[in-house]
């Protein structure tokens, strides 16, 4: 019997160095986790065959090639490219559309020997906070089955945290990781825009979308980070080499964004949680200081208007001709419209139409053009705020896990959700949600930590020393 | 938002959707842009002050690939094909 409740991914290393355990009986440990569970929790939409993954694994080990993350078994979400594999993005339109190509990340992990369990679940085409709209069902929280795990993340959550996987690859548009990470008492990093290859990632938003880790520890997020941060040249988004920036000293200081932390939709005990962790790193030798950041509110309204854009543009390639569901009709303007009417779920047609309602003729200058200002006028206000903080802190949600059902009335009620999360994906700055305790009812709260372009190290530093003190 | 706003929407994005489905979303859109619209209450953020320098990273558009190099797997996903070709409905 393996501990795979306090397991990490130096611990599993270290023990296929020492032989306690071989790849195999590690992998072995997952999978009967995943059969006792994963029916109740359906986190994994699909389980792969990895008797391949596992024997080039052990290989690695035998000819002492082995880094950190070989043999480490890990889940991706279902919207990343695996060459030979289903990608269907939680979608009837993708059902059954098999990968033509690895996505990049998938490659660096194939390089490292990982060996990938399988693909979970999402919220259909990456648009939710609850994975409760995926074409192949919701998704459980093993924290508690009645309660959602977050999303659009919550199969990779949820399966890290039923012990399905040591950790997972999900993607943050809004808060998509960081937020399932609250929910499910893990550790969620959205990493700096470009960071991370979005190669072979299905796009849901180009200009916001980065992949990232689920973990249980900080130091798991750096390791299974450092493993996919790297430029990539079939991403034209992709930070240059040169581009990225070391680590400098810490100043020490924690930027605390009051004004922004005062209104009603905010849970009375996530906000009490909220000034207890700031107490506890003030405690352990961090200044907190308020700072103003008056254009922040606007960073959900903003998201609001730019991301379905980008949405509706991005998924007219969902067209029942190259790939994918194809309804029969007679005419072709038919083979269009019945295949995204019966393809796509509500949530993704609402935003595409609102997407297309926005890039409109008479509305794209009054929405669009005018959210693309504001959106750089809050990327300049963080970069400002940066040069008298390391960090700036929020709550990762409003708001505790929600049971099932009780978002899904009102639209603007979901995506309220996002509202401290998407600040990151608007400014493009790295961030990550850091366990920060339990409410009375067991279920876990999120430290939101957010810092400046290309220092995800603040957050693995400051993140290690708020961990030892929850 | 009405349902003859939402119909031509649909029209634009090519989803056919039923009456009562359109009803709906018109009810739905008539909340979401009500939130998003504060953005129009930030005023006085000139282009100038914002502005970011840009450099074009494509590279040369010219082809890379042996031919056939990706045919089979591509072909493999059309819904419905002949003679590696795509076949789709008449367009004209």
């Amino acid at each position: 019997m393996i501990d795979l409740k306090n397991l990490t991914i130096e611990k599993a290393h270290n023990h296929f160095k020492n032989g306690d355990f071989t790849v195999t009986d590690l992998v072995n440990e997952y999978l009967k986790v995943i059969d006792e569970k994963n029916k109740d929790i359906n986190a994994y939409v699909e389980v792969f065959d990895v008797k391949d993954q596992v024997s080039k694994a052990e290989e690695m080990f035998r000819e002492g090639n082995a880094t950190l993350m070989t043999g480490i078994p890990i889940s991706i979400k279902d919207n990343m490219l695996m060459k030979g594999y289903v990608s269907s993005c939680g979608s009837r339109m993708l059902e059954n559309y098999v990968a033509s190509y690895d996505s990049s990340v998938i490659t660096q992990l194939k390089n490292a020997g990982a060996v990938i369990l399988g693909r979970t679940n999402m919220d259909e085409f990456a648009m939710g906070s609850s994975t409760e709209t995926s074409a192949f069902g919701i998704t459980r929280n093993p924290i508690n089955r009645d309660y959602v795990p977050g999303g659009s993340s919550g199969g990779p959550a949820a399966s890290v945290a039923m012990d399905g996987a040591l950790c997972s690859l999900g993607s943050d548009t809004g808060g998509s990781i960081r937020q399932p990470a609250a929910f499910c008492n893990l550790v969620g990093l959205k990493s700096t825009y470009g960071t991370v290859s979005r190669s072979g990632i299905i796009s849901m938003a180009s200009s916001f979308d980065q992949v990232g880790p689920f973990t249980k520890t900080v130091r798991d997020a750096e390791i299974l980070f450092n493993a996919i941060n790297a430029y990539d040249e079939n991403d034209a988004t992709s930070t240059p080499t040169e581009k990225r920036l070391p680590a400098t000293p810490l100043k020490k200081r924690i930027g605390i964004p009051r004004e922004f932390l005062s209104g009603d939709g905010i849970d009375k005990e996530v906000l009490k949680n909220f000034d207890e962790s700031c107490e506890k790193l003030k405690n352990a030798g961090y200044e907190l200081v308020d700072v103003s950041l008056p254009l922040i509110k606007y960073s959900l309204a903003v998201y609001y208007i730019i991301h379905p854009a980008e949405a509706s543009s991005n998924f007219a390639r969902y067209d029942g001709i190259r790939y994918g569901l194809s309804s029969e009709a007679q005419k072709l303007l038919d083979v269009y419209t019945k295949t995204r009417g019966k393809g796509f779920g509500k949530e993704v047609r609402r935003r595409i139409l609102l997407g297309t309602y926005i890039l409109s003729h008479g509305y794209y200058d009054a929405y669009y053009n005018a959210s693309v200002l504001v959106r750089k006028a809050i990327r300049k206000e963080m970069m400002n705020a940066f040069k008298d903080v390391d960090v700036i802190v929020t709550p990762t949600s409003p708001f505790p896990p929600f049971k099932f059902g009780e978002k899904s009335n009102d639209p603007v009620a979901m995506y309220l959700s996002d509202v401290f999360t998407v600040s990151a994906n608007v400014t493009g700055i790295p961030a990550i949600s850091v366990p920060s305790g339990l409410n009375k009812d067991n279920l876990p709260f999120g430290f939101q930590i957010m810092a400046p372009f290309l220092r995800e190290d603040i957050l693995f530093t400051i993140g290690k020393d708020f961990e030892k003190l929850v | 938002m009405q349902l003859q706003d939402i119909k031509k929407l649909a029209e634009m994005a090519r989803i056919e959707m039923t009456d009562q489905e359109m009803t709906d979303m018109a009810n739905d859109f008539g909340g979401i842009l009500a939130y998003v619209n504060q953005v129009r209450e930030t005023v006085g953020i000139s282009q100038e002050e914002v502005n970011f320098s840009f450099t074009n990273v494509a590279r040369e558009d010219m082809a890379v690939n042996g031919g056939g190099e990706y045919t089979d797997i591509l072909v493999a996903a059309f819904p419905s094909s002949e003679d590696n070709y795509l076949k789709v409905k008449q367009v004209l």
